[in-house]
């Protein structure tokens, strides 16, 4: 496979390839990779994104705009989200120490919740093109 | 957990505030730890070397290109600084 790298360009992601010709050198793409080819698409981008909320017939919703909506997260997230609520609302009535306060709770909630779902040792793995086999 | 019963926890009936306040706990959220993983796809297109984000993206995490001789997604670098000039762009 030709050597294809990508850099940011202000909102947008810019894909370039090698050149044929010049060693070095990076060019917009030469060729198409479409989803018509073979059924994958040429890109392919892992991100995360909010987990939204579920409407009252369990479909995904991106933003809230029912009181009888779900958060689509774990309880103890939702806990977290109730700190996140309470801080901003302290910080609109500029009491800082309890924005303060109930902002460290969310944070404190958010990295608790990730912890416990890592129990166990750890092994340190480098990515492949590096790894001592 | 419902809207509702985060707001009752706060405690708040003011509605318009809480509904933004959750979404933004829930971008957040995604920027503090990995939970909610998702993979996005476009077309590679001739000559055209920009390409859009997904518009619900908080944090990208990686790019793959699609080998069609392998039949694979090979993960792509981050180039910085290198000889380019998107002249040659459509």
């Amino acid at each position: 496979m030709r050597k294809y790298g990508y850099y940011l360009f202000g909102r947008n992601l810019a894909i370039v390839v090698e050149s044929k010709t010049v060693n070095g050198k990076f060019v917009s793409p030469d060729e198409s990779i479409t989803a018509a080819d073979d059924g994958r698409a040429g890109i392919k981008i892992k991100f995360l994104k909010s987990p939204g909320l579920k409407d009252a017939s369990d479909s995904p919703i991106t933003k809230a705009s029912n009181e009888t909506d779900t958060l689509n997260v774990d309880n103890q997230l939702a806990l977290a989200v109730v700190d996140y609520v309470k801080s901003k609302f302290a910080e609109s009535e500029k009491d800082y120490e309890k924005m303060q306060y109930h902002m460290n709770e969310f944070k404190r909630r958010v990295q608790r919740y990730q912890n416990k779902k890592m129990g166990g040792g750890r092994m340190m793995i480098p990515s492949s093109p590096y790894a001592i086999r | 957990m419902t809207v509702k019963e985060v707001m009752e926890r706060v405690p708040t009936t003011n509605s318009g505030y809480a509904f933004a306040y959750i979404d933004d706990a829930l971008k957040e959220i995604q920027l503090l730890i990995e939970d909610n993983m998702a993979v996005g796809t476009l077309d590679l297109v001739k000559d055209n070397r920009f390409y859009p984000f997904p518009p619900e993206m908080e944090v990208m995490k990686s790019i793959s290109i699609y080998d069609t001789d392998e039949e694979e997604y090979v993960e792509i670098q981050r180039i910085i600084n290198v000889n380019t000039d998107d002249k040659d762009n459509a």
